[in-house]
């Protein structure tokens, strides 16, 4: 860590050796009504090209001279800005989207040219654009649901909200918000996530290749932005839904200084349930508030602390209860040093708690568990001169786990794991010539694990096992892109990546649940490590109206857990005597093909993928499918634009069946009929394949914007696989059968919502 | 523990449907299924084992038998002795009632199928003590409420304890059977529950019309025989991973792949007569 901080003080000072030949332009674009920073404004400057951060911020090295700036975003007017550089400046943009055709805004507000000039492979940025025009299930927009739409990531099912990546289960995804990681983002068992669509300023998604400043999720990086309120005037909305409700607000507390952003949601199963008598003492809800203050501190800082909480609960009278939910904060403060050197450092707080109690006949039961992570993350922006951009930083967090703690009337077993988890970092984004750049980059992990204890002795909470680890796990986490540019529509993309996962769920099921087991690494659970090449081609067409891309993966993690045979999550307190490790390898291929422009967008996604494990003790020791292993994913999304008001939007998915665990004999025991397993996961389940419509109405008031949305989910009513199990049938000659469970059939929605 | 999933499920099934769906399987050579019971007291002894194999899913029951594998049972002590097929998939002792002692140490059963051996041991546990049950009847909606027998068993502290319990009706039928263990609660009183239908006569009204279907109606003063024994892990980590959701039990026998297990027990036995002035109304 000291030589870190010496070279951090070394690159620091080198900022005012740089050649002074070239001078530093840089700036914030803006809405020039709302304030709000934007995103992803391609800036153009005498064959310079760069394009606006997620807070609206770009720099550009160029010689002393006079310039004309062009500002080009869809969604926005193109502002042509004239500029005499005689020394280091900085200057504000404001773009405005009077008179903007409605036609021209494409799905993706990231730009398709940006897209193919991006050094990072395996990225997908998640537009709220788009999000706000997908199809929705019960009228929730979701942007977890959205997310799957996209080749290469999977829903896990119809009830849940976690997602596959590239092979990856959903507990190998970190989910950050706002820098705060999120360790369940599932309200009702998974079938919304608690993302808050109204307050989301921009996600995205590193499928495994990810920069140096990322680690912890051994599948991908979900980073998730909220949004910074507007400073200049009170905006807002309100959104009512069949299921739930929210309402957004954006409010300058001190014109150009400060404002606060708040949105919250809540659902009203519970007050149906009230008008009868049997379930009126029964609960059933979820929530979510977010809040985020940001102050402007002049131009050198600015400083914004953001609140996230979601809550579910669902109880039988004073019988039964399950809750679970999310309570995190965040500070982050962004201080710019001179020209070249800015940082960001972040401070969170992130808890997830679940539990469920069960109260009759003297079964009294309590089964809970929680994540406390605290963090600080330190992040340098340094531009060394036109060829190389740094990035550089530390990272630290200390992990409070209780992976279950179960409590009878009798007896309570318990246990704990605790952990420090740090990180350094550096990495080059390196301009070799014009139409090669290299992103290059190391993170060096530490992962020490701090305790385990197993507590076991009844009322009294008696320690049973607790014991301080001599050493840690050292990782050293290479990072590797690479664009070369055939033109300036087609590029080639390929990237090495390694990263390592020290937080482990042990599902209670194939699908993630509110209350899965998590565990951390210890002496007997080692950190999960991925190795992931990919490589890829991207073309766009002229006017940027097609899009084609096309990318292969192959990538082996170490330390894969799966469950003994004959046991699951609650078979034991001591996790490492229900699971064994091994080695999980997936391999594939994506292709997508985009319209971005015109009344009609959307895309086609087309994934071919392998997903297999293999763990000495499971299968014979033989390969076997991971249970989120299929073939075959296509989505197919289309928006149409009938005219300013009207919009349709469709989307169709088809995946092969999912690989699930089937019996290949039967025999007796006793007077019962069991099942004998020859292979884990050797069947497949039959395909799944929905198609969603919806229609929003757009009206223009006055002072306000209303939206009215009319939707379909699966709109041929497909019974999908949710499960498929085998059971007894006496009415058959054989005596068995295999019966699928279906979730949601056909489900009409309605929403309307008001912008002000 | 296993109440969560079943709630979860429960609650995601008010969203679901259920549909039979045409289904291919695999086939595969046919596997031994060895279930040997080995029963001893002081006045009487009597081994039970039953061999059969795996049939195809789609095939008919019942299981196919297996007549022709050698069969013997070692005690502690080095006595060997031999057992014969007797019918029925059945393998016994030659003589009614073995002379065998209750020795500490493994009591081994060998199996010798197409020439490949299977062996399995198992040690004798104390008798277990029983404690006189209770039974409950709560109210959990208005009007509708569950009627529970509580047995239990005095664990005895310091050691890894295992039972095997049995539940049996006045007919002498099986009511409910499974195992359990003192796994955090050593040397403390293990509970074991049994939910009953109450006859309406008895003033108490079952949970619903459905589950009373699948439940027995229990009549005033009927005899209820709670049969429990202390038994060998082995045993134990088979019958309680029996029927486990996509995967196999944990075989007790080693030399081969199979199926089975072998339990040697001394049994402890309580009977009572149900009243429904001494049920405790929660």
């Amino acid at each position: 860590m000291r030589w870190f901080l010496i070279g951090m003080v070394i690159l620091g000072s080198m900022v005012e050796l740089v050649a002074q030949s070239t001078l530093r332009l840089e700036g914030y674009v803006r809405d020039e009504v709302s304030g709000e920073a934007i995103a992803g404004v391609i800036i153009r400057c005498q064959g310079s090209i760069t394009a606006s951060s997620e807070r609206g911020y770009f720099e550009m090295t160029l010689p002393k001279g006079s310039y004309s700036l062009e500002c080009s975003h869809l969604s926005y007017n193109t502002l042509n800005h004239e500029i005499d550089l005689t020394e280091n400046s900085s200057i504000t943009l404001q773009l405005n989207s009077d008179g903007v055709d409605i036609e021209e805004v494409t799905v993706s507000a990231n730009s398709p040219l940006e897209r193919v000039a991006a050094v990072q492979i395996g990225v997908e940025k998640i537009e709220v654009d788009m999000l706000m025009k997908s199809p929705a299930l019960f009228g929730q927009r979701d942007i977890i649901r959205s997310l799957t739409l996209l080749p290469g990531v999977k829903a896990e099912s119809d009830a849940s909200s976690g997602f596959q990546v590239r092979g990856g289960n959903s507990s190998q995804n970190l989910v950050l918000l706002d820098n705060m990681p999120i360790y369940n983002a599932g309200h009702l068992l998974g079938i919304f996530s608690i993302f808050n669509d109204d307050v989301i300023s921009y996600a995205s998604l590193y499928k495994g290749l990810m920069g140096a400043e990322f680690s912890g999720g051994s599948s991908s990086v979900l980073d998730i932005g909220m949004k910074s309120g507007n400073k200049e005037e009170f905006s807002g909305s309100v959104d009512i839904g069949l299921l739930a409700s929210s309402i957004y607000l954006e409010a300058p507390l001190w014109r150009d200084r400060i404002s606060l952003t708040v949105g919250a949601r809540r659902s009203y199963l519970d007050t149906f349930l009230y008008f009868f008598e049997d379930y009126r003492d029964n609960t059933l809800y979820f929530y979510d508030i977010n809040a985020k203050l940001d102050i402007d501190l002049g131009e050198r800082d600015d400083l914004s602390f953001t609140y996230f909480r979601g809550k579910d609960t669902f109880s039988m009278m004073d019988m039964m209860t399950m809750s679970w939910g999310n309570q995190s904060g965040a500070m982050q403060w962004f201080h710019r040093y001179n020209d070249r050197l800015t940082h960001r450092t972040s401070l969170t707080v992130s808890c997830y708690d679940s539990g469920n109690t069960f109260d009759m006949l003297e079964m009294d039961s309590e089964m809970l568990g929680f994540i406390n992570n605290y963090g600080v993350k330190h992040n340098y922006d340094f531009i060394l001169n036109e060829q190389h951009t740094l990035k550089f930083g530390a990272q630290f967090s200390f992990i409070d786990l209780i992976s279950a703690d179960w409590t009878t009337s009798q007896t309570r077993l318990r246990e704990s794991f605790g952990g420090v988890e740090s990180g350094v970092w550096i990495s080059d984004q390196w301009s070799v010539c014009d139409s090669f750049t290299l992103s290059a980059g190391l993170r060096l992990s530490l992962f020490n694990p701090a305790y385990y204890r197993l507590m076991d002795g009844g009322d009294s909470g008696e320690q049973r096992e607790s014991y301080p680890f001599d050493s840690g796990y050292l990782s050293f986490e290479p990072r590797l892109t690479m664009n070369y540019m055939l033109s300036e529509r087609q590029s080639i993309k390929a990237g090495y990546s390694r990263t390592t996962q020290n937080i482990h769920a042990l599902r209670a099921t194939t699908i993630s649940l509110p209350f899965d087991r998590m565990m951390m690494s210890s002496s007997s659970i080692k950190p999960q490590v991925a190795d992931q090449v990919s490589a890829g081609y991207m073309f766009l067409s002229k006017g940027s109206v097609y899009e084609f891309s096309i990318e292969g993966y192959y990538k082996v993690v170490d330390n894969v857990y799966d469950y003994c045979d004959g046991m699951d999550f609650t078979s034991d307190i001591a996790i490492e005597n229900i699971i064994l490790g091994g080695r999980g390898r997936s391999y594939g291929l994506e292709a997508t093909f985009k319209r971005n422009i015109g009344a009609l967008t959307g895309w086609v996604g087309y994934t071919l993928s392998w997903s297999e494990n293999k763990i000495e003790g499971i299968n014979s020791g033989e390969w076997y499918a991971s249970s989120n292993d299929r073939r075959h994913d296509v989505s197919v999304v289309a928006i149409y634009e009938f005219n300013p008001k009207w919009m349709l939007s469709t989307s169709w998915v088809f995946n092969t069946g999912q690989s699930l665990t089937a019996p290949s004999a039967k025999y007796t025991i006793g007077e019962e009929t069991f099942y004998y397993y020859a292979e884990r996961n050797g069947y497949r389940a039959p395909a799944y394949h929905r198609l969603d419509i919806s229609a929003t109405r757009t009206k223009r008031h006055k002072r306000c914007e209303s939206e009215l949305s009319f939707g379909l989910y699966n709109a041929y009513n497909h019974l999908n696989p949710f499960m498929v199990s085998f059971e007894e049938d006496e009415t058959s000659a054989s005596g068995t059968r295999a019966v699928q469970t279906s979730l949601f059939g056909i489900i009409p929605s309605v929403s309307y919502g008001i912008n002000f | 523990m296993r109440r969560l999933i079943i709630y979860i499920i429960a609650t995601l099934s008010l969203l679901s449907c259920e549909s039979e769906i045409p289904f291919t399987y695999n086939s595969i050579e046919p596997i031994p299924t060895i279930q040997a019971n080995f029963v001893l007291d002081e006045l009487f002894s009597h081994i039970e084992v039953s061999i059969s194999s795996t049939q195809d899913v789609d095939s008919v029951l019942p299981a196919s038998i297996v007549e022709d594998a050698e069969v013997s049972l070692t005690s502690p002590d080095g006595a060997v002795f031999p057992l014969m097929y007797d019918g029925d998939s059945l393998y016994m002792a030659t003589i009614f009632g073995l002379p065998i002692e209750p020795l500490q140490g493994d009591f081994t059963l060998d199996v010798v199928i197409d020439e490949v051996h299977y062996s399995a041991g198992c040690e004798l546990k104390p008798e277990a003590e029983i404690l006189e049950p209770i039974f409950y009847w709560q109210e959990v909606m208005p009007g509708l409420g569950v009627l529970m027998m509580k047995a239990m068993i005095n664990d005895t502290a310091g050691e890894d304890n295992y039972y095997k319990y049995k539940f049996s009706l006045q007919d002498g039928a099986i009511y409910q059977q499974g195992v359990t263990s003192d796994n955090g609660m050593d040397g403390k009183v293990l509970e074991l529950y049994a939910q009953f239908n109450p006859a309406e006569e008895l003033g108490f009204i079952t949970i619903s019309e459905d589950m009373a279907g699948s439940l027995y109606m229990i009549n005033e003063g009927e005899e209820i025989t709670i049969t429990i024994s202390q038994i060998d892990k082995r045993p134990y980590d088979f019958i309680s991973t029996l029927g486990s959701s996509s995967s196999n039990p944990v075989c007790s026998f080693t030399g081969g792949e199979c199926l089975g297990y072998f339990l040697v027990t001394t049994e402890s036995t309580l009977i009572v007569n149900f009243s429904a002035e001494n049920v405790v109304v929660l």
